[in-house]
């Protein structure tokens, strides 16, 4: 039994597989970019309880129970403050980093509303981008902090 | 020019709502019912293949289908100048570690995985070579490719075969003036050896194909690639097709930045479907991805510079060594013309002789990346006018304003220069960095500036075409054959036909829609390469909705009793010049049944630019690119004098790109640039040891993170040219340039700090602390 994105799911897959090829696979949720499988990239980053965890290094029956987000889940009622900043201040480009980025962002930003400019770049260390040299993903993630404690 | 309504603005990229909420589609994410292939490969360097049995893996449940060599067509495929490579080693001979021998094909990867270990092949090892400089001897006694000179090759583009010399693919040369007696006058001589070392693109998304044959025979793809036409073309060639017969899609991709150069995985994917019949899919593994989607070759320049006292460049002999491993077919082979690329239109130099060489060694094959080997030529030039400056002593900022060409110069290749600004980047670079201002410094970490000069163009040598669509609700369709891959082109050429169309920036998303990514439904265009989709695609655009819009204008023409010349267009409405309050929609003219036998209108259009080949004996070339862009960096780094380290710590950039379509996206594409350079210019590179990359992967490979990019303050840069009148709209090229003059910047800013000239790039802490512990050691 998975919770993924508020809703429960039967699954009945192989003990060994990942939570990200699950979540790909069987719940056709392929916002989960499937990268490097060695936890280096990022790209399969998901929200795990809150916490930003990628989803190629935890097998699908290791998080039977806990609250699973991922990106399909974050814009189910509109666009989080964190995408509309991602559009606006062009942090996308080839758009491959960009949900497990997103993702770690809001984890980031849910712990610590008011983040530094370091503090984001040492919180979004273990996410990679090859497109945009991350000056444009630090501007918009620090511009949805400031809209999203506005919102408060 | 007159007022720009949409082109010039940040529009908002067109893509991006689907990226960020995930709805984007990559090839990975079409999940149809398939099977899975797998790639035997060989684990030798340079072996002849004695036998491949293949029956125990056959016997495996869930093996669908093995391809053998013998499967494959017997065609050899290549890039641009060199057919060089056949999908399998039908000829019984592997060159490099990790050649395809074999495809498994099954019903899960895993079984495919496991099938490849019972196939049995006997190989005789042969004697290989790995250096570049051994392997060109003329009796070199490894000889990768025998019958080279009966290879069929494309010509175009420069570059030409070397038939004397076994192991040497392509040459290039400049002759210009008369370099002997330019030396014997020049009074300072500044000689020295680079290098560079191979790397990765560093994509994230990995190589993956879906192959499969139509019922009418069409062999079908879908494929994470750039240059969708140029696989299609080359897919056709390969198993002797007409172009209907094949089909390329290739959906949204995960960065592209070069390489992937032969259609060996598309055509591997169709060779498994065709022996299967289903649908399979081929997914490089990340390992795959890293060694064999064509990298980025490591090089050896030798420069010798000649300068007068007063710091002007008189003579320049470079000979540049390109190391392409096994094949040329993937890229490689026209890097010896693009090696100079990113610098021959900065300087005046009368007399320049260069000769270069790509070479066949048995380690896996190169293709191109960001800027085709021109950045690690910059690399070698940019830092050896810095030498020629201290050496002078003179401020490597006024000895190249002293060298820089201006308006009505002619270029290495012999081309007269217009509409250029190199002097404006410099300047602006410089302020914005506080050339001259010395930095801080504390206990072991010294800090240094410096900067660099590259220009770039885009490759005019294949033409461009657009097919527009008008629709009664004034919506606007637009069709190109050139590749989204993350750099922002379908949001560029939105631009362009609103800008045509008068459609206002918020309609955009809604009214213009861009038709990509399907050979099926775009017409031809070369690539997305070469830094050439904003000049040669726009233009076509441009000229397609010029197209349509007179077909608008004939049909309003009545309406209006006015010649279609009169007419003019803005936001879905035709109105005639002299009277735009008398407008009419595009709806009513279609209403009124001028046009409703139509349903829409069509605009088509084909754009070439006027081009020379450059001559291979001398690099002559007077019209060897339609414009000229050029980027300055200026670096601050500081250098740990304990470690090597080096940390990159403020950049400020200029770019003379004439009118920026999409500036927010044109700073994306330097900024991007500053990120993959920090890892060129620091890091990155291929450990090599007898043709095996050792660091195929992130945990040995590392790119650069947020950690290593410098943001916010540390990161400024300004546009300061002026339009191009022959680009669209004014814009001129800008994608590939980025990485160009960066490494060269950064080794500069390096010898400010350290005193210490760094050659061999990247500077990793190694290279670094060595020569550190040299330096010292000569001191004392």
């Amino acid at each position: 039994m998975l919770r993924v994105n508020g809703e429960d799911y039967e699954i009945f897959t192989d003990s060994w597989k990942t939570l990200e090829r699950v979540l790909r696979d069987d719940l056709g949720l392929t916002g989960v970019k499937e990268g490097c499988n060695t936890g280096n990239c990022g790209v399969c980053t998901v929200l795990i309880d809150g916490k930003a965890v990628k989803s190629c290094l935890v097998l699908a029956s290791q998080v039977q129970g806990k609250d699973i987000l991922t990106i399909e889940g974050l814009s189910k009622h509109g666009l989080h403050p964190l995408q509309q900043a991602f559009i606006d201040y062009f942090a996308i480009q080839c758009g491959f980093c960009t949900p497990g980025m997103v993702l770690a962002a809001k984890a980031l930003l849910d712990e610590n509303p008011n983040p530094t400019e370091e503090e984001v770049k040492l919180g979004l260390s273990g996410n990679l981008c090859r497109c945009t040299g991350y000056v444009k993903i630090v501007e918009a993630i620090l511009a949805a902090a400031e809209m999203m404690r506005k919102e408060v | 020019m007159k007022e720009l309504l949409v082109v010039g603005k940040d529009a908002i990229r067109v893509d991006a709502l689907e990226k960020v909420t995930g709805r984007a589609k990559y090839v990975a994410d079409f999940n149809e019912p398939r099977l899975y292939a797998k790639v035997l490969r060989s684990p030798h360097a340079h072996a002849r293949i004695i036998q491949i049995d293949t029956s125990r893996a056959e016997k495996l449940l869930g093996v669908r289908g093995i391809v053998r060599p013998e499967d494959a067509p017997s065609t050899r495929m290549g890039f641009v100048v060199c057919a060089d490579r056949q999908v399998l080693p039908i000829s019984g001979i592997v060159r490099y570690i990790g050649e395809p021998v074999a495809v498994v094909v099954a019903d899960s990867p895993e079984i495919a995985e496991e099938a490849l270990e019972l196939i049995e092949v006997k190989y005789e090892v042969l004697p290989a070579v790995f250096d570049s400089e051994e392997a060109m001897q003329k009796d070199c006694p490894v000889v990768l490719h025998p019958g080279k000179n009966t290879y069929g090759l494309a010509t175009k583009f420069g570059p030409k075969l070397e038939r004397d010399i076994p192991n040497v693919c392509t040459v290039f040369r400049i002759r210009k003036g008369d370099i002997e007696k330019a030396f014997r006058e020049a009074d300072v001589i500044v000689e020295n050896r680079y290098s560079f070392d191979g790397g990765s693109q560093g994509r994230a998304e990995r190589y993956v194909v879906d192959g499969w044959v139509e019922s009418d025979g069409t062999l079908t793809v879908r494929t994470a690639r750039h240059r969708m036409w140029g696989c299609h073309g080359w897919l056709c060639s390969v198993f002797g097709l007409p172009p209907s017969k094949v089909r390329v899609m290739k959906p949204y991709v995960g960065g592209s930045f070069g390489g992937k150069g032969s259609p060996m995985v598309e055509a591997l994917a169709l060779l498994a479907a065709m022996k299967t019949g289903r649908r399979v899919r081929l997914e490089y593994t990340k390992e795959e991805e890293f060694f064999d989607t064509s990298p980025r070759p490591s090089i050896i320049v030798y420069i010798k510079d000649g300068v007068k006292r007063d710091g002007t460049l008189v003579a320049r002999q470079t000979r540049f060594i390109i190391n392409i491993g096994a094949y040329g077919s993937d890229g490689g082979a026209i890097s010896t013309i693009s090696c100079l690329t990113g610098i021959l239109s900065c300087y005046n130099i009368p007399n320049w002789y260069s000769d270069s060489f790509t070479v066949y060694t048995n380690n896996p094959p190169t293709g191109t990346m960001r800027g085709v080997e021109a950045p690690q030529g910059n690399w070698a030039i940019e830092s050896n006018i810095d030498c020629i400056a201290h050496q002078l002593g003179m401020d490597p900022l006024e000895f190249r304003m002293r060298n820089l060409v201006k308006e009505g110069d002619t270029s290495a290749f012999g081309q007269v220069l217009h509409h250029i600004f190199p002097r404006e980047c410099l300047e602006k670079a410089t302020e914005l960095l506080e050339w001259g201002k010395k930095s801080e410094e504390k206990d072991k970490w010294k800090k240094g500036k410096g900067l660099a000069i590259g220009n770039y163009r885009p490759n005019p040598a294949w033409p461009s075409a657009a097919v527009v669509k008008v629709f009664q609700d004034g919506a606007i369709e637009v069709r190109i054959g050139t590749d989204e891959v993350g750099q922002g082109l379908l949001t560029v050429i939105a631009q362009i036909v609103a800008e045509q169309f008068k459609v206002p920036m918020d309609k955009i998303l809604d009214k213009i829609k861009v038709v990509h990514g399907d050979t099926l439904y775009t017409p031809w265009d070369f690539a997305s390469a070469a830094s050439r989709s904003t000049w040669m695609t726009g233009n076509a655009v441009i000229r397609a909705c010029q197209d349509a819009k007179q077909k608008i204008f004939a049909l309003a023409a009545s309406k209006f009793e006015a010649s279609p010349n009169d007419l003019e267009m803005t936001g879905g409405k035709v109105y005639h010049k002299d009277l735009p309050e008398r407008a009419i929609r595009l709806s009513d003219l279609f209403r009124f049944g001028v046009a409703n036998e139509i349903g829409e209108i069509l605009g088509t259009a084909g754009y070439e630019a006027e081009h020379t080949d450059a001559d291979p004996d001398t690099g002559y070339s007077p019209q060897g690119a339609p414009s000229w862009s050029y980027l300055v960096y200026g670096a601050e780094v500081g250098v740990n004098t304990e470690t090597g380290e080096v940390k990159v710590l403020k950049v400020s950039w200029a770019v003379d790109i004439g009118q920026p379509i999409n500036w927010k996206m044109c700073e994306g594409q330097v900024e991007g640039s500053i990120g993959m350079g920090i890892g060129s210019a620091l890091y990155e590179r291929f450990e090599v040891s007898n043709g095996k990359i050792l660091n195929p992967n992130l945990v040995t490979y590392r790119i650069p993170t947020f950690m290593e990019c410098p943001t916010g303050q540390n990161v400024k840069g300004a546009s300061v040219g002026f339009p191009h009148p022959d680009g669209p709209y004014g814009a001129k090229a800008l994608g590939e340039m980025g990485l160009v003059p960066f490494s060269a910047a950064i080794g500069n800013a390096v010898y400010d700090a350290i005193r210490v000239r760094m050659t061999d790039a990247p500077l990793t802490r190694e290279r670094v602390f060595k020569a550190l512990q040299e330096a010292k050691k000569l001191s004392s």
